[in-house]
């Protein structure tokens, strides 16, 4: 119980830090003029500013320092590391528009640190039949992995609240797993969580509407592709190994961004463009050309992938690893005619 | 059943081993010879002393019989295994020999030695600065250990010191230290092999309150049917743990205070060999086990499922109270529209409006309490060549057509009638207070 009140503690200082400096980042880059330009593709008419990843950045550096000089949180160094690097190359990224060719390359060293948190793919965990993998194939995989999770959060960042409420869904489910697993990193999780809705206050409002930026979207994709690699590393010990395989666990936790970024990589490459241009091919700009207003296309794109989630939870030992697959498939389709077509 | 049963006053006598045969009977081994012991109902114990007719081992001269790993065999021989590995003795009918070829292996100390379908297994253990996950087998043609490969989900860092459980085909295995960057660090994985394909599984996670315990802090660790004892010998706390059930039960255990490591399970009942004080005899202590433990609590061996499954009762609330937030936050906010020169925009959506729809919205917009009279309205569509009533047509088709229009783009009418406060006849032009344009 004492811990139920020791998270509960950290989850609402770390709200409140989060509220405050949400509000006082957007004031200071709105004082510098650092606002978001509305252009043809924007779907906020105010100005806004890209102020919310520095400042969920800043609350969780501030929650991260109290919790394990406290002794109740440790955080792997590299991991810190890594997060870190990719967090200002998204900075730098907000202010003055690095070149893409730049940010992979940044974006492969940051996959590279990460690697040395001594977590990584190293199996497929019976995916193709395959389990440990040798060991080029493991850097391979991690390195491709983690620069498609952190591009995948970053191309779907399209409308507001919805990296938002699909990060809260990644960090809630991977939360339950940390916390019977790895219990002294489990603090974590309440801190992000309440710096997300810190964050998701100002990111709904109209008048001091705040983005995630590039700062936001690289920060939290790189935490996720952490978490990744500890879900699929095979050292780890998980209590869903019992309930659902890993790949397809780790599939389904980040669902909409991979099904979206896949899709428009698909249409660009169809169309002849460079699938990394801008443009509005994503699945939630058609919810919103639907007429969905942004919070309603967030929530039930959040809802959707939940469900989704849990139908596989509760089928895989029925069904197993193939029918899981096809059921997601078939579950996407029907969403997809139901919803987004 | 609790007894003390003299063993010897000569301490020459003194039980080294004692090795569990049956539900009732039991082995002491000493380096002179073996007595078998049988539990009555008298609550005595029946004895029968066998010195050896061979020769003892030169190898155990001067070693001490408990260090040796053993095992009593379903054909009624008893198996002792030399510490790490490869030397192997056998005692049968009064005869105690080392029935192998092999040389001391010392690869696979801390192992575990265990019978299978009439075959002796040793699975994983320590030697040479690393843990391993060797499965030997004992080939008594060869008289020497093979090798047996295992495939699956290997536990590749090693298996030493660790808890074993045989039910069946399914060895289960847990609370094993691993090697890792040359430390000995705790595995908290549940794993099986499954003897008869040869398969290693994960299993799931332990319970987590074993994550950071101390091997060493149970000095007696006793199987007896399909669980396993444990006991902390400095405290009164015992566990019996069932893999089968998924169950740790714990124990106090005060009728077992001067319990040691020489304790054997025989049938329901512990036995164990206690000196005296002044160390001049020795007694068989056999106590009920049942009768000499009260239960205190119990928990899940593997998978903490419940603080699993609480953690997601409580992710439910939070998701349930966030959505409920979101909708009571937009359901109270204005809807937004944006008026350009020829057009109303808002939700991404654009409805073209005339010059004469604009200027309505333009009237009630600029109005601080988005309110203008009916007159005002009016005046804007009086024109000296039309009549009165036709002017009141042109302004009510207006308003009308705005509505109609907005309601079929952002399912929401713009303006709404109100009378006059002061004159009920009197109408007033509002806009919708729940868009702000």
């Amino acid at each position: 119980m004492s811990e139920l009140y020791l998270y509960l503690a950290f989850f609402i200082i770390t709200l409140a830090v989060s509220f405050y400096l949400n509000g006082y980042i957007n004031k200071l880059f709105i004082g510098n003029k650092l606002t978001d330009p509305v252009n043809e593709r924007s779907s906020h008419k105010f100005p806004a500013t890209r102020s919310g990843g520095i400042s969920i950045f800043f609350t969780i550096c501030l929650a991260c320092a109290f919790g394990i000089s406290t002794g109740q949180l440790t955080i792997p160094l590299y991991a810190i590391l890594s997060v870190f690097f990719l967090t200002l190359t998204g900075f730098a990224d907000d202010l003055i528009e690095i070149r893409y060719r730049e940010k992979l390359f940044l974006q492969l060293f940051a996959a590279i640190l990460m690697f040395q948190t001594d977590y990584s793919i190293d199996s497929f965990h019976g995916v193709f039949n395959i389990y440990e993998l040798p060991y080029w194939l493991e850097v391979v995989s991690s390195v491709f992995v983690f620069v498609v999770v952190v591009n995948a959060l970053n191309l779907i960042d399209g409308l507001d609240g919805m990296a938002s409420f699909l990060s809260m869904k990644f960090f809630l489910v991977a939360g339950g797993i940390i916390l019977v697993s790895r219990p002294e990193w489990f603090l974590f999780f309440p801190i992000i969580i309440s710096a997300l809705l810190g964050f998701l206050w100002f990111n709904f409002n109209r008048n001091k509407k705040v983005f995630l930026g590039d700062t936001g979207s690289l920060f939290l994709g790189s935490i996720m592709a952490f978490i990744l690699f500890y879900i699929l590393d095979s050292e780890s010990s998980l209590i869903t190994d019992n309930l659902i395989s890993r790949p397809l666990l780790a599939v389904l936790l980040l669902l909409y961004p991979l099904v979206d970024t896949l899709r428009a990589f698909i249409i660009r490459a169809y169309n002849n463009k460079s699938p990394f241009v801008a443009d509005r091919v994503h699945l939630h700009h058609r919810l919103a050309d639907k007429g969905y207003q942004h919070w309603q296309a967030s929530v039930l794109t959040f809802f959707l992938s939940t469900f989704i989630l849990v139908v596989n939870f509760f089928l895989y030992s029925l069904v197993g690893f193939i029918g899981c697959v096809a059921l997601t498939i078939v579950l996407l389709l029907v969403f997809y005619y139901s919803f987004f077509k | 059943m609790s007894f003390n049963w003299l063993n010897s006053q000569v301490l020459d006598d003194a039980i080294e081993l004692i090795v569990s045969k049956d539900s009732l009977s039991f082995y002491a081994f000493n380096k002179i010879g073996v007595t078998e012991y049988t539990i009555l109902e008298s609550k005595k114990l029946s004895k029968k002393n066998i010195k050896y007719t061979k020769p003892f081992p030169e190898e155990l001269k001067n070693a001490e019989l408990i260090s040796l790993s053993s095992l009593s065999s379903s054909d009624g021989s008893v198996y002792f295994l030399y510490p790490g590995g490869g030397i192997l003795f056998k005692y049968l009918n009064g005869v105690f020999e080392r029935i192998d070829e092999s040389f001391a292996y010392r690869n696979q100390y801390s192992g575990h030695f265990f019978e299978y379908k009439k075959e002796l297994y040793l699975l994983g253990g320590y030697g040479y600065w690393q843990s391993n996950s060797l499965l030997t087998k004992f080939n008594f043609e060869l008289r020497n250990w093979e090798l047996v490969p295992t495939s699956g989900q290997v536990p590749k860092l090693g298996v030493n010191a660790g808890s074993f459980v045989l039910d069946g085909d399914i060895l289960t295995v847990f609370d094993f230290n691993q090697r890792l960057d040359d430390l000995d660090v705790k595995n908290n994985s549940l794993y099986s092999l499954n003897l008869d394909k040869m398969i290693w599984a994960r299993e799931g996670l332990l319970n987590n309150m074993l994550f950071s315990e101390n091997k060493k802090d149970f000095e007696l660790v006793v199987g007896f049917e399909k669980s396993l004892l444990q006991k902390n010998l400095t405290d009164n706390d015992l566990r019996i743990i069932t893999p089968k059930d998924n169950q740790i039960k714990f124990f106090k255990a005060e009728g077992l205070h001067n319990i040691n490591e020489k304790a054997i399970i025989v049938g329901d009942n512990v036995v164990y060999p206690v000196l005296s004080a002044d160390r001049e005899y020795e007694t068989l202590i056999v106590k009920n086990l049942n009768e000499n433990i009260v239960f205190i609590n119990e928990e899940s061996l593997s998978n903490d499922f419940n603080q699993f499954v609480n953690y997601f009762i409580y992710v439910g609330v939070f998701c349930g109270v966030l959505i409920l937030l979101t909708f009571i936050k937009f359901k109270k906010e204005k809807l937004v529209l944006f008026l350009s020169e020829n057009s109303l925009s808002g939700l991404n959506k654009t409805m073209p409006i005339d010059k004469n729809e604009k200027f309505v919205l333009e009237l009630l917009t600029n109005n601080k309490e988005k309110k203008v009279d009916n007159s005002f309205v009016l005046n804007y569509f009086k024109n000296s060549e039309i009549s009165s009533d036709a002017s009141v047509k042109r302004k009510n088709k207006v308003i009308d057509e705005l509505n109609r229009k907005a309601l079929e783009k952002f399912e929401i009418v713009l303006i709404v009638k109100q009378s006059g406060k002061t004159d009920s006849r009197q109408v007033i032009y509002c806009l919708n207070p729940k868009i702000e344009i």
